[in-house]
């Protein structure tokens, strides 16, 4: 089943970059797509593409086989909703514990503020040691411990798909096989993995398909039913 | 003259521009009055009544001694000329009218627009509007939905705190601690306000916490994403805010009472 069908899709460049021009891709249920790119810059944009939050200059996004409409934000909210986002933009909400930040999607969807943080929660708290740092805010905690938690906030809105850069710097060492653990479980449970890497280890948990960005083109080295355009 | 020419032009269009973002701003937040989805109510009630809490609330420790201080200082000088003038009609024309709602959004302006600017463009700058996205959450509900009803309503809370305690905590002030005559002082106030000047001062109130919190909130959304953006916008957001609450007096004292 296609989660995410990208058809003739150009995104320009934020900053530094090429960009990403016209291009192709597919992302099916359960995929393991392993970005290998020559800019940091444009892998960064494919991320926030694929996450809908760099708007597309034209082309298509279709999100399980409906095509997604860029006229509002608001549209977008729903397929966000779908869609973790890990990467050196992610970030907790500084003015709420980290409990706060866990629990803001349960609270805000089931209006109900004494929404608790359930056992499957609190046990991915303890695994990734964080457990007792729950009611402290983000200013409080050191960059390890929030990226930690940004890893489980993700996790836990229980996303079709998962937006990875450099999962490493959220892991750390001590965490690494328990993310990895993690992750696993959860692509065996049919979400899709979408990641960059520089870590070995990463690269050998989740071999999968090969993605290249080479001057802002975009294509599968290592898959024949996807294409590049 | 050309570049002259061109430079006027390009400026004006900017303004209307900034102009026509402002309202359109104002309408989408309007439009949640009446939208009012039911996804996220219980946390912005609980947005809403934080919002009126620091807004309002802990306004009151500096807007009372600032009433009283005006009152009081009001009072005394309009004694002195008590025969050439009257008391009452001279007292709410300022309090009511003038000053209880232009001193209550200075007040507003400096504590908390200012610091509502500094938080919404610290969470554009870091990215917090982004995860809020992220979690399929409307910061446009949570984040200035809640800001938008909390401090409208603090603004004509304060005003009402502000003219009440300028009129009987100013009198009772030159009461107890000067032996300046004040004659019928109450009375005359009394018999001066009408229910116009209720209306002034509450519309007035109601539209400058409107215009205050839009601007507060559009400056914050539209920090450029670069951390010395921030002091700038809280700013435009100070001298704006002042400069549109001036306009919008003027506008409601000429269609009143011209």
């Amino acid at each position: 089943m296609t989660l995410i069908e990208l058809k003739n899709y150009v995104l320009t460049p934020e900053k530094n970059g090429h960009g990403i021009s016209p291009c192709h891709l597919c992302i099916g249920k359960g995929d393991i797509v392993s970005i290998q790119s020559d800019s940091a810059n444009d892998a960064h944009l494919l991320f926030k593409g694929l996450a809908t939050l760099s708007y597309p200059q034209k082309g298509t996004y279709v999100f399980q086989g409906r095509a997604l409409d860029f006229s509002d934000y608001r549209n977008l909210l729903k397929t966000k909703k779908n869609i973790g986002y890990l990467t050196s933009s992610t970030t907790l909400i500084s003015n709420r514990s980290i409990r706060d930040n866990l629990s803001l999607g349960n609270v805000y969807f089931g209006n109900d503020l004494s929404v608790k943080l359930d056992q499957e929660t609190l046990d991915l708290c303890r695994d990734f040691g964080i457990e007792a740092l729950l009611d402290e805010r983000p200013v409080n905690l050191g960059l390890a411990d929030n990226k930690r938690a940004m890893f489980i906030r993700e996790l836990i809105k229980k996303p079709r798909v998962m937006l990875f850069e450099n999962p490493e710097d959220f892991s750390g060492l001590i965490y690494k096989s328990t993310l990895i653990r993690v992750l696993k479980e959860e692509i065996k449970a049919g979400m899709a993995l979408v990641f960059l890497t520089y870590d070995e280890d990463f690269m050998n948990a989740f071999p999968g398909i090969i993605l290249e960005i080479k001057k802002g083109g975009v294509s599968f080295v290592s898959d024949s039913q996807t294409h590049s355009g | 003259m050309k570049s002259i020419a061109g430079y006027t032009g390009r400026k004006t269009l900017e303004f209307i521009n900034h102009l026509l973002d402002i309202f359109a701003f104002t309408f989408r937040l309007m439009e949640l009055f009446i939208t009012r989805p039911v996804e996220g109510r219980a946390l912005i009630k609980k947005a809403v009544v934080e919002q009126i809490y620091f807004t309002a609330v802990q306004a009151l420790p500096m807007i009372i001694p600032l009433a009283l201080m005006v009152g009081s200082m009001l009072i005394i000088q309009f004694t002195k000329l008590s025969g050439d003038f009257d008391l009452g009609k001279v007292t709410v024309v300022l309090v009511v009218r003038e000053l209880g709602p232009i001193i209550t959004a200075l007040l507003v302006i400096l504590r908390s627009a200012t610091a509502v600017t500094i938080e919404i463009s610290a969470m554009t700058v870091f990215n917090e509007i982004e995860a809020l996205e992220m979690s399929g959450v409307d910061p446009m509900r949570i984040v200035s939905f809640a800001r938008f009803v909390g401090i409208t309503t603090a603004v004509l809370c304060l005003f009402i705190v502000f003219d009440i305690v300028a009129i009987f905590g100013g009198y009772a002030i030159v009461w107890v601690a000067t032996d300046v005559t004040m004659g019928s002082f109450l009375p005359l106030v009394a018999k001066a306000i009408t229910p116009t000047d209720m209306v002034v001062g509450l519309l007035k109130a109601l539209t400058f916490g409107v215009s205050i919190t839009v601007i507060s909130l559009y400056h914050g959304f539209n920090t450029k994403k670069i951390i010395t953006m921030i002091p700038v916008s809280a700013s435009k957001t100070a001298v704006e805010s002042f400069f549109w609450i001036m306009v919008i007096n003027i506008i409601i004292s000429g269609v009143f009472y011209l």
